[in-house]
């Protein structure tokens, strides 16, 4: 038994050691990363000043282009929508925002599944982002919210950079990585995939009801209590699909209760079950985008959003 | 508590450091304290479930006494075998059963609809359910004298390592070891058990959760994707599916030899199995052991005419589908599986005298095979299952396949690629390449840290749920 405890304590001290070691490599290589999805990460947490600041899932990365609503409002603009996020994401990176500038402006683009519906219970992907900033104010609290344990997982230096170890060391070593995008705005370059798409499909279905997370809407008013004092305004851009509008209810509730401006481009004829402006059923295509874009300022401007 | 959380990895030193407090001499008080962590452990998931083992473990510990001491042994089984198997079917097929009876009194004009039960199903019940059955059988065909003790008994069935996803263990295995005196501390079984861990922890979080990355992305909407991409996926599955259960059981069969005991093997490299009557006896061994031994022999087996036997091995089969799951999808796996043992009875295939050209041959197409029947068990409906055959050879559909981003494609395919390379070692060099069982200190050790970082650095966390677990 003494031979047993003695070499399990041995191993666990070496992994330890090589763990910790391993974690402060890559924590510098990853920091010094300014290309591929590190270097916009690293960027939005660390470099960008801009007046408004895009939040939101795929479809704010995909769908708001950043440059254009620069050179229309005269204002600077970045993207920071992420894939396959929503408000858990968006909350800390808004914390690492508030630690160095106050935005003016945050477009948010509600994603019912990704911001307040319920999908079960694994918040843990949208943590994956969040990993390699932990140890910044407020960010870890929001481990501990989604899993206790994370508070213990996180002192592994291993954990921190798991799943994203190669892709950073290939970006730094090789320079092989994804774009970058233009300030944040990544478009879907490319036709309409039309095996993607069902007729008669309706973006969210209420027949079994929307089942509500209290978690998300949680981090939702958290959000909400962050940018007060900025001018938030809450998007829906464009589905290809005709969107059951029962499911923007409590988005709509909230911004009737913190008199915030909704802006709803879903079932608008303009772009539903339009080819030319879809890359698949949820997503915009680079002209869709584009077409969005300028639809949205024009919007912007008709609602006097800007009159600060 | 799974093994692959986080909670179990802090829980089971504890256990572990307060078992072997326990002096050997004192082997009941060991066993005491093991039946009150498997029952705290299963109260974890829901106290009102280990009502039901309880239930379970009485029933079937007077029972096998009754067949012991009465001259109606048979009834006493059958009785026995009824009221062990009723939890199971209210929990499990009722909800199946009483749809299905309701459709088909629909169709003869008769509308009777009982109203469904929202139960969720207790964690582990076909394990113990069946595990306290082969018990059953084993004391009424004299293989196993009936337990006296019934706490022996109750931690036969609830054994913790195994009460989740099996293996089923068979009592003449570890009855004896929870009643024999066992040594205080085996060196060797303790590290064995924790490479053990280790390598069926790699299999399920690195293999099993990253390919599942994949595999649920292009299934669970799979009209999105080429009929190519449902291929690949369907292959991918089999490997999600083996290293996911072998995964679970090699991890169950671990932490029970820290611990001082040997459980049934579950798995034996299923993917180089070269029949399909090959891949049962090499795929959840304890499970087919049952069917062989509670299902198949009392049948008559192979005992009786050629067509009886061909009756028997497909009814078995059925069997096995059911215990699967509530739905058609089971049964329809179930019964192809069947019809291949039928089939390759009648042509002598299940042999393989063929050279390594023909063994390689029969591998390959006992995996299309395989893969082929797991259509049914992934799909949700028969009517998915027959929409995404019917799309994987549509010859109108474009051949490009779907291929992951980066981080979880090199991750694939290192893990894929691990496992595949350990098996083909094990299968046909097993003397050779050795790494953790190596005589050097160095190399062994370096293989530990290798697999415990891979573990750490591409392993998918805060997936706790094992397939198997929700049979």
């Amino acid at each position: 038994m003494k031979k047993f405890i003695i070499r399990v304590s041995t191993f666990i001290l070496l992994v330890a050691i090589l763990d910790a070691l391993f974690g402060f490599a890559m924590g510098r290589i990853s920091e010094r990363i300014d290309i591929g999805g590190t270097g916009r990460d690293n960027n939005i947490c660390d470099k960008i000043t801009d007046d408004i600041i895009v939040f939101g899932s795929s479809r704010a990365e995909h769908h708001y282009n950043a440059q254009m609503i620069s050179d229309s409002l005269g204002q600077s603009c970045y993207n920071a929508g992420e894939d396959g996020c929503g408000i858990i994401l968006a909350y800390g990176r808004l914390l690492m925002l508030l630690d160095r500038y106050t935005p003016k402006t945050i477009l948010y683009e509600i994603t019912p599944s990704f911001d307040y519906l319920h999908e079960g219970k694994d918040y843990h992907k949208y943590l994956y982002k969040l990993k390699r900033h932990y140890d910044r104010n407020g960010i870890d609290s929001i481990f501990w919210d989604v899993d206790r344990t994370e508070r213990y997982k996180m002192q592994s230096g291993t954990y921190q950079h798991n799943s994203s170890f190669l892709q950073n060391l290939i970006v730094y070593f090789l320079g092989i990585s994804t774009d970058i995008g233009i300030k944040g705005y990544r478009p879907l370059n490319g036709e309409m995939d039309t095996m993607k798409i069902k007729s008669g499909k309706l973006a969210y279905d209420s027949s079994n009801g929307y089942r509500y997370d209290p978690f998300k809407m949680q981090y939702l008013h958290k959000f909400l209590q962050k940018s007060e004092g900025q001018n938030l305004i809450f998007v829906v851009s464009p589905m290809w699909y005709e969107m059951d509008t029962l499911v923007l209810e409590p988005i709509k509730e909230i911004c009737k209760e913190h008199d915030i401006p909704l802006i709803d481009f879903s079932n608008d004829p303009k772009y539903v079950h339009n080819n030319r402006y879809f890359k698949d059923g949820t997503h915009l295509n680079a002209i869709g985008a584009d077409e969005f874009t300028h639809d949205l300022i024009k919007e912007l401007r008709k609602q006097k959003v800007f009159q600060y | 508590m799974v093994f692959n959380s986080f909670n179990f990895i802090i829980v089971f030193p504890i256990i572990f450091i307060l078992y072997y407090v326990i002096p050997a001499k004192h082997r009941k008080s060991r066993n005491m304290f093991l039946l009150f962590v498997s029952y705290l452990l299963y109260i974890q998931w829901k106290p009102t479930y280990s009502l039901i083992l309880f239930g379970v473990t009485a029933i079937t510990y007077f029972t096998a006494l009754a067949i012991e001491n009465t001259k109606h042994k048979k009834l006493s089984l059958t009785i026995g075998i009824l009221l062990t198997l009723l939890p199971l079917f209210f929990f499990k097929y009722f909800n199946f059963i009483n749809d299905n009876l309701s459709s088909f009194l629909a169709v003869i004009g008769l509308n009777s609809h009982l109203p469904g039960l929202n139960w969720a199903i207790p964690v582990g019940i076909s394990f113990f359910t069946f595990q306290s059955i082969g018990y059953l059988c084993d004391v009424y065909y004299k293989r196993q004298v009936a337990e006296r003790d019934f706490l022996t008994y109750a931690l036969f069935l609830s054994f913790f390592p195994s009460i989740l996803a099996g293996p089923i263990n068979k009592a003449s295995l570890v009855i004896p070891q929870l009643k024999n005196l066992r040594p205080y501390f085996d060196y060797r079984k303790a590290v064995e058990g924790l490479k053990m861990i280790l390598w069926g922890m790699f299999m399920k979080v690195v293999v099993a959760d990253r390919v599942a990355l994949y595999v649920d992305t292009v299934l669970d909407s799979y009209m999105n994707y080429t009929g190519t991409s449902c291929m690949l996926a369907f292959l991918l599955y089999s490997i999600q599916i083996y290293a996911d259960f072998a995964g679970y059981s090699l991890m169950a069969i671990g932490v029970g030899k820290t611990l001082g005991f040997e459980l049934t093997e579950n798995f034996r490299r299923p993917c180089f199995a070269f029949s399909v009557s090959d891949f049962w006896r090499r795929w959840h061994i304890s499970l087919s052991t049952w069917l062989r031994y509670c299902v198949y022999f009392p049948l008559g087996g192979s005992r009786c005419s050629k067509l009886c036997n061909y009756r028997n091995i497909f009814l078995t089969f059925f069997v096995s589908g059911i215990w699967h799951g509530a739905n058609w999808t089971y049964i329809v796996w179930g019964c192809i599986h069947g019809f291949c043992l039928v089939v390759e009875k009648i042509t002598g295939q299940h042999k393989c005298e063929y050279g390594w050209v023909g063994k390689s041959i029969k591998i390959i197409i006992t995996f299309l095979l395989v893969c082929f029947s797991r259509i049914f068990f992934r799909m949700p409906s028969l009517a998915d299952a027959g929409s995404i055959i019917s799309r994987m050879f549509d010859p109108t559909l474009p051949l490009a396949i779907y291929i992951d981003k980066v981080p979880n494609l090199p991750f694939t395919v290192m893990g894929v690629g691990l496992l595949i390379l350990k098996d083909f070692r094990d299968e046909f060099m097993p003397d050779r390449f050795l790494l953790m069982n190596n005589k050097s200190c160095i190399i062994r050790w370096t293989t530990y840290v290798c697999v415990l970082f891979m573990i750490l650095v591409a392993g998918v966390f805060g997936s706790d749920q094992f397939i198997y677990a929700n049979f």
